[in-house]
Order: structure tokens, then C-alpha cells, then sequence
């Protein structure tokens, strides 16, 4: 079966043949190679309008990100200012100098609470990570957290910690009995740890949420459409063209 | 130094044409060209189809041209991509079937030597059948292998094997009745 000298013979002629194609050649294949690239440069033009719509539509994201959430942070700052403020509330001061001081935040306390901020549950809960020394200055701090324990064991565990601390500082110079301690302890934090407040804080909490929500939605389909409509705009010139 | 000088001037070319420089794409057609409506020809017996198919298969070159890897030649890369575009021609225009037909006898292979013109031989492959041709073609001219030529129609070896037993002596009977012709008329 190899080839013989009859085709090897067939193989060099051919080889060797060149057939002149018709001029109209040329033209016709010029014809599809710029119907193709033209094709090509279009797809690419069609993308870069594309991404430049994607990159439209994530800028407007996130500003509309920016837009909701830096309006949070203004209505924290506030809470503060009525946390300073509220030291007015002494009367009901025990005769324990610490105890004093733990009742007076509490005090404090339910004014923040009594204005029924959203913040404050914020700044409240915050402190719920267990601090280890309780008397240095967070009194404050971990008052709050027993308020807002619903749990009452949680809020006990609290007590007897700050209680225990308490006696190590005190016995020194006055000799209190522990369980005197903490029963003075307990009757301002009973007082504190009624739910209303909470059920209130959540309720203006979500109204609140829901008003910015409602506002920030609006703005942001405006603007959506408008861009939209934009867009739409430019790709149909971009066709007609 | 010649051949250096034009080996690089080719992969220029080439590379101008990759960027769709039309220049470029003109001068590889001009060069090329030629030839390879010759090689069309051999499997298309319309001058005019075979020129279509041409156009066509330089289509191909010029899109595909960037995963040319200069390492063959570029000439036989052209001939490679003409090749297949009059196969999937034949095949797709013409139908060709390739009977199976394991019951064939090879022949010893006979050494007449004659001289044919281009013509001449160019009528006797136009009168092999479609499916005789691209065997004979693809063996015989291309010097492709038999299991590549099984691969690329889509048909067995033994197939292939059988086209161009066949093809070779309805070949043969076709010099001979050519010799007798020109004999009688001479």
C-alpha cells in the first residue's frame, strides 16, 4: 500500500500547481473579515457600556449604604448628653457610700431609660461582656447590665460579685455585714428590672427604624429609576447610532 | 542569512495580521492563495465552489491565527485548515457516504510511469467519486496516515483501507483508458 511513482509523481504536480483565484476573491473575503470585526469592536463597545452600568449601579449601592447607616450614629451621640445630665435623681440614696454611688447610676439609669432612646439599649448592652473588676469605676456600667437582665439569676450572679468585691474594700474601716449589703442592693435593682421599659425601648426602636427606613427607601427608588431610566436612555441612542 | 531574514519577516506578517492589519492579511492571501484554490480544486471539481471554499477556510486562517504557534510551517498550517474546510464541504454539501466494504483486494502496487500533465491528472481525480477522492487526496497527496484519515471523516480504518484500494484502481483503469485515448488520437 505505499504510495507508488504514479502518485508520487500526481503528488509533486499538484503540489506544484497554483490556480489564480478570480480579483473578486479578495473583495468578498476583505467583505467578511470587516463584517466580523465590526461584530467584534461592537461586543466590546456593548461591554464597556455594560460595566460602565455596573459600576453606576454599585456606586449608587453604596451610597444608598452610606445614606442609611450614617443616620445611626446621630441618634446615638445624643444618649450620651442624657446620660451626663442625669444626676438629679439622689434622693433615694442609701446609707452606704458605695451603695450610694451603684443606686445613684441607676438612677441615672432609668432617666436614660425614661427617655426611651434606642441608643441607650445600645450602650447597654454593650457591657453584658462580663467585666472582672467591678469597683474601679464601672459601677455604672454593670448596674446597667442588671437592669437589663431580664433573667433575674443573672442579675443575682451580678449582685453577689459586686457585693463580694464591696466587703473586700469596706471591712477595713466599716464592719458591714454582708447579707445587710446585699439586701441593699437588691431593693433598688428590683425596682429597676421592670419590662415595661424594654417592651418601649423596642417598640420606638422599630418605629423609628421603620420611619427611616420608609424615608431612605423612597429616596433611594427615586434615584434608582432615575439612573435607570438614564441608562436606558444612553443604550438606545447608543443603538440608533 | 536569506532564509532567516524571511522567516522573520513572515512572523511579522503574521503578527500584523493577528492585529487585523489588512495589509497584512492581504499580503499573506496574495502569497498563499494561489496554491491553495490548487488544493481546493483537487477535492472540489467547481472552480467557483472551490473558491468559495477557499474563502472560507482563509476566513478561518485569519481568526485562528493568533493560536498559530510557529512551530510547522505556516504554509502547511494554511494547507491543514483549506484541507478540512473541502472535507467538511463534501460532507456536509454533498452527503459523501462511505460504504463499508472490508472485502478488498491490494493490489501490488504498480510502477507505471507516464508522464501526465497537470490537466490530465487534475480529470482523473475529478473522476474518482467524492469519497474515493478524499482518500486518494488525503493519502496520496497530504500523506496523511490511515487512522487520521479514519479520525478526521469520521470512518474506520479498514474503511479507509478499502477507499483507497478502490480509488487506486478505478484510477488506474482511468490512465489507461486515458493512454488508449490520446494513443488513438495521436
Amino acid at each position: 500500500m505505499e504510495p507508488n511513482k504514479l502518485e508520487t509523481q500526481i503528488r509533486e504536480q499538484l503540489n506544484a500547481r497554483e490556480i489564480q483565484p478570480s480579483p473578486t476573491a479578495w473583495d468578498r473575503l476583505d467583505a467578511m473579515l470587516t463584517l466580523t470585526e465590526d461584530k467584534k469592536t461592537k461586543r466590546i463597545a456593548f461591554l464597556s457600556y455594560k460595566n460602565i452600568g455596573i459600576a453606576a449601579s454599585v456606586l449608587l449601592f453604596l451610597s444608598l449604604g452610606l445614606f442609611y447607616f450614617s443616620p445611626k450614629e446621630n441618634v446615638i451621640k445624643p444618649e450620651n448628653n442624657v446620660v451626663i445630665g442625669t444626676d438629679n435623681v439622689n434622693s433615694n440614696s442609701n446609707s452606704n457610700d458605695n451603695n450610694k454611688q451603684s443606686v445613684e447610676s441607676k438612677q441615672e439609669e432609668q432617666v436614660v431609660e425614661a427617655t426611651n432612646n434606642k441608643p441607650t439599649i445600645n450602650q447597654e448592652l454593650q457591657p453584658t461582656t462580663h467585666n472582672p473588676q467591678p469597683l474601679v469605676n464601672p459601677i455604672i456600667s454593670q448596674d446597667k447590665e442588671i437592669e437589663f437582665q431580664s433573667n433575674e439569676v443573672i442579675a443575682q450572679n451580678q449582685l453577689t460579685r459586686v457585693a463580694s468585691s464591696k466587703e473586700i474594700k469596706i471591712s477595713n474601716a466599716i464592719k458591714v455585714n454582708a447579707a445587710d449589703l446585699l439586701a441593699a442592693v437588691d431593693t433598688p435593682t428590683k425596682i429597676n428590672t421592670s419590662p415595661k421599659i424594654k417592651v418601649n425601648a423596642n417598640s420606638l426602636l422599630s418605629q423609628v427604624d421603620g420611619e427611616l427606613d420608609q424615608t431612605f427607601k423612597e429616596k433611594a427608588f427615586i434615584r434608582i429609576s432615575k439612573n435607570y431610566k438614564e441608562i436606558k436612555v444612553a443604550l438606545e441612542t447608543r443603538n440608533q447610532e | 542569512m536569506k532564509v532567516i531574514h524571511l522567516h522573520t519577516e513572515e512572523k511579522e506578517l503574521i503578527e500584523q495580521a493577528v492585529e487585523s492589519n489588512r495589509h497584512a492579511q492581504h499580503q499573506i492571501y496574495s502569497k498563499f492563495s494561489p496554491k491553495m484554490l490548487g488544493v481546493c480544486r483537487q477535492y472540489i471539481k467547481d472552480l467557483h465552489l472551490a473558491e468559495d471554499v477557499m474563502i472560507t477556510a482563509f476566513m478561518k486562517v485569519f481568526t485562528s491565527l493568533k493560536n498559530f504557534k510557529h512551530e510547522g510551517s505556516f504554509e502547511g498550517w494554511i494547507r491543514r485548515i483549506m484541507v478540512n474546510e473541502c472535507i467538511s464541504f463534501l460532507r456536509v454539501q454533498k452527503k459523501v457516504k462511505f460504504l463499508e466494504d472490508e472485502n478488498y483486494q491490494e493490489e501490488s502496487s504498480n510502477n507505471i510511469e507516464s508522464q501526465f500533465s497537470v490537466e490530465d491528472i487534475q480529470f482523473l481525480i475529478d473522476s474518482l467519486p467524492d469519497g474515493y477522492k478524499m482518500v486518494f487526496n488525503l493519502y496520496a497527496i497530504e500523506g496523511y496516515k490511515h487512522q487520521e484519515i479514519a479520525e478526521l471523516l469520521g470512518i474506520k480504518e479498514g474503511t479507509s483501507k478499502s477507499q483507497l484500494s478502490h480509488a487506486r484502481k478505478m484510477l488506474q483503469n482511468n490512465i489507461s483508458k486515458l493512454k488508449n485515448y490520446t494513443n488513438g488520437t495521436e
